[in-house]
């Protein structure tokens, strides 16, 4: 079922309580009573529409409205990715962290393997802050400049220039799949460790980690399939302006 | 998960006990019985089936003998034969595999792993079956951090050959990243934590 800008804001997160971070990244508060989607969404200063596309793609993985997404504008979409890294580093990471540490302190039955598993998620932790780190200092600056040259009424020459040294292209091929390592370690608990006597936390762990992955496909998504080509179609554009050939 | 249920049976006590020590090892969870007596071991069967049985059917006698067939073939009992003595097979009798004192232990636990294996796949657990002995060289020097050409040239095969063996790594392991096969290569016990750089 798709969520309309009707439907009250309470039964989007009785429908699917994943939602829950999507609504805290938008800066949407809890206690929305008997309030709309769209009323709801007015009351927080958000753009009802693009809300709409964004928990909907979220909730429904065969939904993806690329067309309507690209609609919107790269600040709107790129504050939006800003967020969802924000939520990753500050709330997501450190609360799996906190997971692993306990699984380690009260695991007696297999401690070499949990202070393993301790390891290999610090090493997706460095990876993960360098990819968003290299998203938010190079990519999105980038963005965010074509975006302000595409509308702007005369083309600037040392935007053709900086096009040179870096274009959208780039960003697609050095965009590398964030989700790998925790699809490996999710598989490792699964498939391969033997079941620790503290198996509750295990399963808690698990489940957190299940949530991760799905929000960063989610998010990658987004990247991909509508930053990327709304960038490079931009650039096109300007390179056509400025009377280049593409 | 129910557990094998095995019984050995013979009449020397060190056969017995040696045989318990190698099935031990055996990667199915299992309970074991061990008798030396003719008539405990038919007493046992009368009451229960077990999954399999080890058995010299030597010391039993003709009477034992005929009835323990009956048993086996109507509750579709595995049975390996255990030839610790002289003589062959003359009591007429079907079994599923024949164990002799002069085997290695890897060839007894194969037979044992096999045949509890056919009576229930699920309980056959263990993780190395999944891939080759080959794709487990190749998992243990990918953990070691070697790279694809180096894996090539130690193992003497083709570049190409290294790529298609990972490429089936995996899949059948659902492992992708090279961290992750070092965990599992140190969960199957492939490389020890100290060879980890
Ligand atoms: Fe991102
Ligand atoms: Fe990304």
């Amino acid at each position: 079922m798709l969520v309309t800008k009707d439907l009250k804001m309470a039964d989007v997160v009785h429908m699917n309580h994943f939602s829950l971070s999507i609504l805290d990244r938008f800066g949407i508060e809890l206690g929305f009573g008997d309030k709309t989607v769209e009323e709801t969404c007015t009351e927080f200063n958000v753009d009802p529409s693009f809300f709409l596309e964004i928990i909907n793609a979220f909730i429904d993985k065969d939904y993806f409205p690329k067309k309507q997404l690209q609609g919107f504008s790269v600040k709107l979409i790129t504050d939006y990715l800003q967020k969802t890294h924000k939520y990753y580093i500050e709330i997501k990471v450190p609360e799996i962290e906190s997971h692993i540490d306990e699984l380690v302190n009260t695991c007696y039955s297999q401690k070499e393997n949990m202070s393993l598993l301790k390891r290999f998620f610090e090493e997706y932790n460095t990876e993960l802050h360098h990819h968003i780190l290299r998203e938010e200092t190079v990519v999105f600056p980038y963005t965010q400049m074509i975006e302000d040259a595409f509308y702007a009424d005369k083309i600037d020459i040392g935007i053709i220039k900086h096009m040179k040294e870096y274009s959208i292209d780039i960003f697609e091929k050095e965009h590398d799949d964030i989700e790998e390592k925790l699809y490996d370690l999710k598989n490792i608990i699964i498939k391969y460790l033997p079941q620790p006597n503290n198996k509750a936390l295990c399963q808690h762990l698990l489940h957190e980690l299940f949530g991760l992955e799905k929000d960063i496909n989610d998010h990658s998504r987004i990247e991909d399939k509508v930053l990327v080509p709304k960038i490079r179609a931009m650039e096109k554009e300007i390179k056509k302006k400025a009377g280049l050939k593409s | 998960m129910t557990r094998a249920q095995i019984i050995i049976s013979d009449k020397s006590p060190l056969i017995l006990l040696g045989l318990s020590t190698i099935i031990e090892k055996i990667s199915v969870a299992h309970e074991l019985k061990t008798t030396n007596s003719a008539i405990e071991l038919i007493t046992f069967l009368k009451n229960t089936i077990p999954d399999l049985i080890i058995v010299n059917p030597e010391f039993l006698d003709k009477k034992q003998v005929k009835l323990f067939k009956e048993i086996i073939q109507h509750n579709k009992i595995k049975f390996i034969f255990l030839q610790t003595g002289n003589l062959l097979n003359n009591n007429n009798l079907d079994y599923n595999e024949l164990i002799t004192p002069c085997e290695n232990e890897d060839q007894i636990l194969k037979k044992i792993n096999t045949l509890l294996g056919e009576k229930n796949h699920q309980k056959a657990t263990k993780h190395n079956d999944f891939i080759s002995a080959r794709e487990e060289n190749i998992v243990r020097e990918i953990a070691l951090g070697l790279s694809n050409k180096e894996i090539a040239d130690k193992l003497f095969i083709s570049q190409h050959t290294v790529i298609t063996h990972r490429k089936n790594i995996t899949r059948k392991l659902g492992i992708k990243s090279v961290s992750g096969l070092t965990i599992y290569a140190i969960l199957n016990k492939l490389i020890s934590l100290d060879e980890v750089k």
